[in-house]
This record gives C-alpha cells, sequence and structure tokens, in this order.
C-alpha cells in the first residue's frame, strides 16, 4: 500500500495536472496553510520578537514582516496554479534546467533547519513533562535531554514520512488540532493571568544594544519567514482550481492568518520572558494544563517534522527517479540529526532566519522579476527536455544568477546573519532583507532586458 | 529552436511515466497554450489585476499601521 501510494506520489507528481485533477479552493488554502504555517517556526519567530520588543511594536511587526514579503512573493502561486506543476518544475522557465538543480539542493539543505527546529521543541517539551513529572538527571536537561528527545522526534517524523501520505494525513490532522489547542489555550491563559493592559506595556525582556537593533533584528526575522514560503508554493497551488484561489488562498493564509500565531506568541513572549514556546505553557498552567499542554505540543511537532520530510523527499525523488524511497527520507533527513546535537542551533534561530531571508528573498525576487518580463507565460513542453528546453547558457539562466550575486554582497555586508554585525553600517538604519529583494528584482530585470533573455 | 516539437526528456522515467506527461503535453499544447499567450483563462481561471489591487491595498493598510506604530513608539 505504502510503496504503490509514494510511487502514485512521485508519478503524479512530475505530470503536469489536467483541470479535473484540481482539487483545492480558496478555503481549502486558506485551511492548508494556516495549519501549515501555524506550527513551530510562528511559534519561535514570534516569541524571538517579543523578547526584544514591547507590544505594541511587535504586533505590527510580526503581521508586517510576515504579510509584506509573501504579497510580494505571491505570484509564484499563480505560476505553478497556470501549469499545475511542482516547485522545481516550474521555475525552469526562469532558472533554466541546471539553475533550477542548484536552488533544488538550496531548497533541501535549508529545509533541515526547520526540521532541527521543530525537533528541538518536541525534546524542550519532553524535558520539561520530566521535571515536571518530577524526573531528574540527564533526561531532564537541555544537554543532553532535549537532543536525545529530539533525536526520537526525528526518527519517529522520518517514520510517519517513510509509510506515506495516509499515515501523514491523520497525524496533520491531530497537529492541527492540538496547535490551534495550544493557540486558544495561551490567548485564554494569557489574557485572565496577565491582563491586556500589563501586556501590552510590559517592556521586552531582552531587548537588543539599542531601540534600532531590536526593531530591525524584529523586522528581519519575521521577514525571513514571511519569504521562506518562496519554496514551498509549487508543492500545494498546482492543485488549483483557479490561480486566483492559489494567489489568496496563499496569501492571507500563510499571511495575516497564520501570523495570528506569531502576534500572540511575542505577546507571550514580553510577559513571560522567554522566546521558548515551552517555557510558556511551563508558566502560564497549573500542572495538568502543563502536563497535557508539553504533549500536546510534542506531539505536533513530530507531525511537523513528517509533513517536511515528506514534500522533500518526493520532490527529490522527482528530481532523481532512481533513488530509493527509504534513500531519499534518510537523505532529506540526517543532516537534521547532526543539527540536533547542540542546543546552540536551537537558539540561532534568528540568525537561521536571516539565512533564510536572504535565500528566499532573492529566489522569490528574481522569480517575481521574470514574472513580471513574461507575464508568467512559459513553454510548458520546455521544462520538460533537460536538453534542448530552457538552455539558456549550459542551463543556466546568467542575468538570475548575476542578479542572486549583487544581492548576496548587499545583504551579507548589511547584516553578517551568524555574527549579526553590519559591515557597511546600514543595518539597522534599514534592514538587509527587504532591500535585497529590491536589488536582486532591479538587477535581474535590467540584465535580462540587457542580455535580451526577454 | 524554430517549431521543433521538443521530446519529454528527463533522466530516470519510465516508458509509461513519458508517455503520460507527453499525452498530456499534447493535449495542453493543442488546447490551452495558445489561450495561455493571449493571457486568456487556461487550464484554470486566470488570476486578474483586480487581485493584484485588493492584495496592495491591504498591504498599503498594513505598511501605514506598521508606520505609524513604530514612528508613535520612537
Amino acid at each position: 500500500m505504502t510503496k504503490d501510494d509514494i510511487s502514485k506520489d512521485v508519478f503524479f507528481n512530475l505530470l503536469p495536472l489536467k483541470n479535473t485533477e484540481r482539487i483545492y479552493g480558496f478555503l481549502d488554502f486558506l485551511a492548508i496553510q494556516i495549519c501549515f504555517g501555524i506550527a513551530a517556526w510562528f511559534f519561535l519567530v514570534g516569541g524571538l520578537t517579543g523578547t526584544v520588543v514591547p507590544a505594541r511594536e511587535a504586533i505590527p511587526i510580526v503581521l508586517f514582516g510576515n504579510a509584506f514579503p509573501l504579497f510580494l512573493i505571491s505570484p509564484l502561486a499563480v505560476i505553478f496554479a497556470r501549469y499545475g506543476v511542482e516547485q522545481f518544475i516550474g521555475s525552469r522557465g526562469c532558472w533554466g534546467h541546471r539553475g533550477t538543480d542548484v536552488w533544488f539542493l538550496i531548497y533541501i539543505t535549508s529545509s533541515f533547519g526547520w526540521i532541527a527546529y521543530a525537533a528541538f521543541l518536541f525534546g524542550e517539551s519532553a524535558i520539561k513533562v520530566m521535571g515536571v513529572l518530577g524526573a531528574s538527571g540527564a533526561l531532564t536537561q537541555e544537554t543532553p535531554g532535549a537532543s536525545i528527545f529530539a533525536f526520537i522526534a526525528t526518527f519517529i517524523g522520518l517514520y510517519i514520512a517513510f509509510k506515506g501520505p495516509n499515515v501523514l494525513k491523520w497525524f496533520m490532522r491531530f497537529a492541527a488540532v492540538f496547535m490551534m489547542a495550544i493557540l486558544l489555550g495561551f490567548i485564554y491563559l494569557l489574557f485572565s493571568k496577565y491582563g491586556l493592559q500589563h501586556i501590552m506595556t510590559a517592556p521586552p525582556p531582552e531587548p537588543l544594544e539599542t531601540v534600532a537593533w531590536s526593531r530591525a533584528s524584529a523586522i528581519e526575522w519575521n521577514v525571513g519567514l514571511g519569504f521562506s514560503w518562496a519554496f514551498w508554493y509549487g508543492q500545494w497551488t498546482r492543485l488549483s482550481k483557479s490561480e486566483v484561489h492559489a494567489y489568496h488562498g496563499c496569501q492571507w493564509g500563510w499571511g495575516i492568518l497564520a501570523a495570528v500565531a506569531g502576534v500572540f506568541s511575542a505577546l507571550t513572549a514580553i510577559v513571560v520572558g522567554s522566546f521558548d514556546p515551552t517555557d510558556w505553557i511551563v508558566s502560564v498552567g497549573s500542572l495538568g494544563i502543563t502536563v497535557i499542554g508539553l504533549l500536546l505540543f510534542a506531539i505536533a511537532n513530530i507531525s511537523s517534522i513528517g509533513t517536511l520530510i515528506y514534500p522533500m523527499s518526493i520532490t527529490l525523488r522527482s528530481r532523481f527517479p532512481q533513488i530509493k524511497w527509504l534513500i531519499a527520507i534518510l537523505i532529506c533527513s540526517i543532516p537534521a540529526f547532526i543539527l540536533e546535537t547542540t542546543p546552540t542551533v536551537f537558539y540561532s534561530y534568528g540568525n537561521y532566519l536571516s539565512i533564510i531571508a536572504f535565500i528566499t528573498g532573492v529566489y522569490g525576487a528574481i522569480m517575481i522579476g521574470d514574472y513580471l518580463l513574461t507575464r508568467g507565460n512559459y513553454k510548458l513542453r520546455e521544462f520538460y527536455n533537460r536538453k534542448k528546453g530552457y538552455r539558456y547558457w549550459a542551463g543556466f539562466n546568467i542575468p538570475a544568477f548575476i542578479a542572486t550575486i549583487v544581492a548576496g554582497v548587499f545583504y551579507l555586508t548589511t547584516i553578517n546573519p551568524i555574527t549579526w554585525e553590519s559591515y557597511n553600517g546600514l543595518f539597522p538604519k534599514i534592514t538587509a532583507g527587504l532591500p535585497a529583494y529590491l536589488i536582486a528584482l532591479v538587477v535581474y530585470i535590467v540584465t535580462a532586458k540587457a542580455t535580451r533573455i526577454r | 529552436m524554430g517549431n521543433e516539437k521538443l521530446p519529454v526528456d528527463l533522466p530516470g522515467i519510465d516508458e509509461e511515466l513519458r508517455q503520460e506527461i507527453e499525452s498530456r503535453l499534447e493535449e495542453y499544447e493543442e488546447k490551452y497554450e495558445p489561450l495561455v499567450f493571449q493571457s486568456k483563462d487556461a487550464v484554470v481561471p486566470r488570476v486578474r489585476s483586480i487581485d493584484y489591487l485588493i492584495a496592495g491595498f491591504i498591504n498599503i493598510l498594513l505598511i501605514i499601521y506598521f508606520v505609524v506604530a513604530i514612528l508613535g513608539g520612537s
């Protein structure tokens, strides 16, 4: 059953879909993207924001930081809906076949971080459950306890992904309900325990050295999450019944609606004093609520891991059909185990988001630049011929790579994602992700016109 | 490339899948490709300018809220 389902998915993934195979309307997209969006990543980015800026700034920063970048890249939804093709098939018109391979590799490798964060949140939940239940020793401590539990979560997540879409579907349903229960529970507990007045006036617990650095950093983290969806359109919108449904469903589902989770995370972090959602569960609830909350959160994070590994593995096998399913699953999960060996990765979420802001912002900008130049009109047949379709220069669209390099130099000199320093002094006067997007867009349009590729 | 019809050429796919892709490409080229290049509804209804305007308008409101909130906090 499983093998057939997976073969069917790989088979299905490579085909351009007919209109009779399109199953998602606007409300379907809203529901799916809200469930996919409200997970570890939104809880963590909200938490980070709340640790550095007060509530009156955290709310607009989370909403704007997520929704506006998404608005800038939302026409991507249209491309894959128009042709019914998967993300890294539909990207070939812009990047060339080999250029798309480069982005495919970046997509897989950059996604290990998302797995590690969900796994680590499972680990943090698990060690706290152990502590609340009176256990002691290594399994109640972050090192090595959280890492050990993170390994277990990743292993269960990869097993769920290995079992295929039917098992995954059931876990996703539970995860969505659990995440919503936790979110609603937080909202109730937060307001009943602290009151609106206190939440809105409390200072952030760990602001950066200046207000400007706190604001710019918070914006950069949220922009990173907003742009990060650029890699995840085609997997969903190829199934859309209409370009309009794909466009609006993704934009509002991943944007303002899912960002509500980030807003409440930010408010909770401000009053609890930690960006880690598992600390909040321990702080705001009674013993029973704490244990239930942590368990729900742990299970929901396992599902998040499965929902990441499965599409990554399907996409990997779509590009390399010779790879066995188990090997594809292992390729898409083993590096995450390495990231989970140290809590340093967990506490570097802001740095990770900054790297993601650069990567996905530039990818999205150039795809949108090409969309503006071509109106998103590509020759579908050329997506399916590696030797002669969308050749450009040896399979690479050079203007796209020139734009990537120019935007990359700007981004990395404006903010170093690892050391969080600005070499050109522009950060925090301006942020890096949104300007890098605009630079990549303009440079691509100008160079593509100048070289007459478009 | 001229009018040459490119064959399906992807490494690692079997004959059954190649034929299925080919038949879908032919159907698409016959029924929908001219419509796509005329910016008309094709396989699915096309996005309209009004959709971009609606999204743009909501985002402008969001930007105004953001700017007012940040400047108000300065």
